[in-house]
């Protein structure tokens, strides 16, 4: 289960849009709960079926616990605008990520605040929101 | 000595029978002989760039594949299950990684498919589980023993700028729609075609007829974007499968 020190916000979300094609079902995550990660990079897998965030995060004795974040794949991100270079081992990130239903570490993405500032989002998770900036839809 | 030269005798008889066996089976069908017939690929509509489903709005909504009889049972079994588990349909033993098959994986959005025109065939690109379906328009017929497939067997004719395409000979897991499988008396017609008002969008109109399995025959239209800038991307789904199916057929997540 997630220890409180890392539970940093639990907010009931509204199920935007219908979720995103992948390669299997979402049953597995809460997309009614979002839960925000501060952490560390510890690795960013830029792989097919999907795309993960690996993040270590400490709490405040220094305990370190590894979240795993599914994200869609790169071929969807690729025409999100990412890159394979957006995330690097080392970065100090902020992940919000809807958790999976059994407790286990891990969560499917929703956002992540880079060392920067900067935000980067699913747009596919917008209500509305087409795959790429091109998508019509008719 | 003995023992060993009978077993290479044995071998080799396997191997003669194979071989003629082969030899009697294969015909070779026109579009295994291209040259010279490039030119007339000139005739056909272009459906350059890659495509991807899209809903378009205000067109009427396509029906529901209506099961019937022991297909019927069993798909209410799995929708019952998927109705108390979030709506994830059981994979019935199928990594996540095995293709969804024809026709469902004509319904689905996201990833592109893209097409190519070489004599005598038109073949799909799809680059979800990068699958492929081969399209014979070089006048052969379906084989009369076929071996079931995820994409089955698809022979096809251009009637004017429509590429018309039947197909047969589908895996029992090569789903209709989630939860929805089929008899080996499975026939999916469809005709493809640019539409007449968008010159972008391509259309799919597809029917599946399986008299066991479902109540009448299934029609549903499929409409398709065409993004020119795009290409096809790599999908190798076993670099990374992290979502094991577990023995109840529901999905799993490796931490």
């Amino acid at each position: 289960m997630l220890s409180r020190p890392v539970l940093l916000g639990l907010a009931a979300a509204l199920l935007a849009a219908a979720p995103a094609l992948a390669h299997h079902s979402f049953a597995m995550f809460d997309r009614q709960k979002e839960i925000t990660l501060k952490g560390t990079v510890k690795a960013f897998q830029w792989t097919n079926p999907h795309s993960f965030i690996e993040i270590e995060v400490a709490d405040p004795q220094g305990v370190i616990t590894p979240y795993s974040i599914e994200m869609n794949s790169p071929n969807n991100l690729t025409r999100q605008g990412w890159k394979s270079s957006a995330l690097k081992p080392g970065d100090k990130v902020t992940v919000v990520m809807n958790p999976l239903r059994d407790g286990s570490r891990g969560g499917l993405f929703v956002s992540v605040m880079l060392p920067d500032g900067k935000v980067l989002g699913d747009p596919t998770r917008l209500p509305g929101a087409p795959v790429s900036p091109q998508a019509k839809a008719g | 000595m003995g023992a060993f030269g009978i077993g290479t005798a044995c071998l080799a008889a396997a191997a003669f029978a194979l071989s003629a066996g082969a030899t009697e089976a294969q015909e070779v069908h026109p579009a295994a002989q291209p040259k010279g017939h490039y030119a007339a690929l000139d005739k056909l509509p272009d459906w350059g760039g890659v495509w991807v489903l899209e809903v378009q709005r205000g067109a009427p909504p396509n029906p529901t594949p209506e099961p019937k009889g022991a297909y019927k049972e069993h798909y209410l079994a799995l929708k019952a299950q998927a109705d108390a588990n979030h709506g994830e349909f059981p994979r019935e033993g199928r990594s996540y990684c095995a293709p969804p098959g024809i026709p469902y994986q004509v319904s689905l959005a996201q990833y592109p498919i893209e097409f190519l025109f070489t004599p005598g065939r038109v073949t799909v690109l799809m680059e979800a589980w990068t699958q492929v379906r081969r399209i014979y328009t070089d006048g052969r017929q379906h084989p009369d023993d076929l071996e079931a497939s995820f994409y089955g067997n698809s022979i096809g004719h251009w009637d004017g700028q429509t590429l018309v395409v039947d197909t047969l000979g589908l895996k029992p897991g090569a789903l209709i729609a989630p939860g929805m499988g089929h008899s080996d008396k499975e026939q999916i017609a469809e005709r493809i075609h640019l539409s007449p008002t968008d010159p972008d969008q391509l259309m799919d109109e597809i029917t599946v007829t399986d008299p066991e399995a479902l109540e009448k025959p299934w029609s549903a239209t499929f409409r398709y974007r065409r993004h020119r800038e795009w290409e096809v991307l790599e999908f190798a789904c076993a670099e990374n499968d992290r979502n094991p199916v577990g023995a109840s057929g529901v999905g799993g997540f490796k931490e």
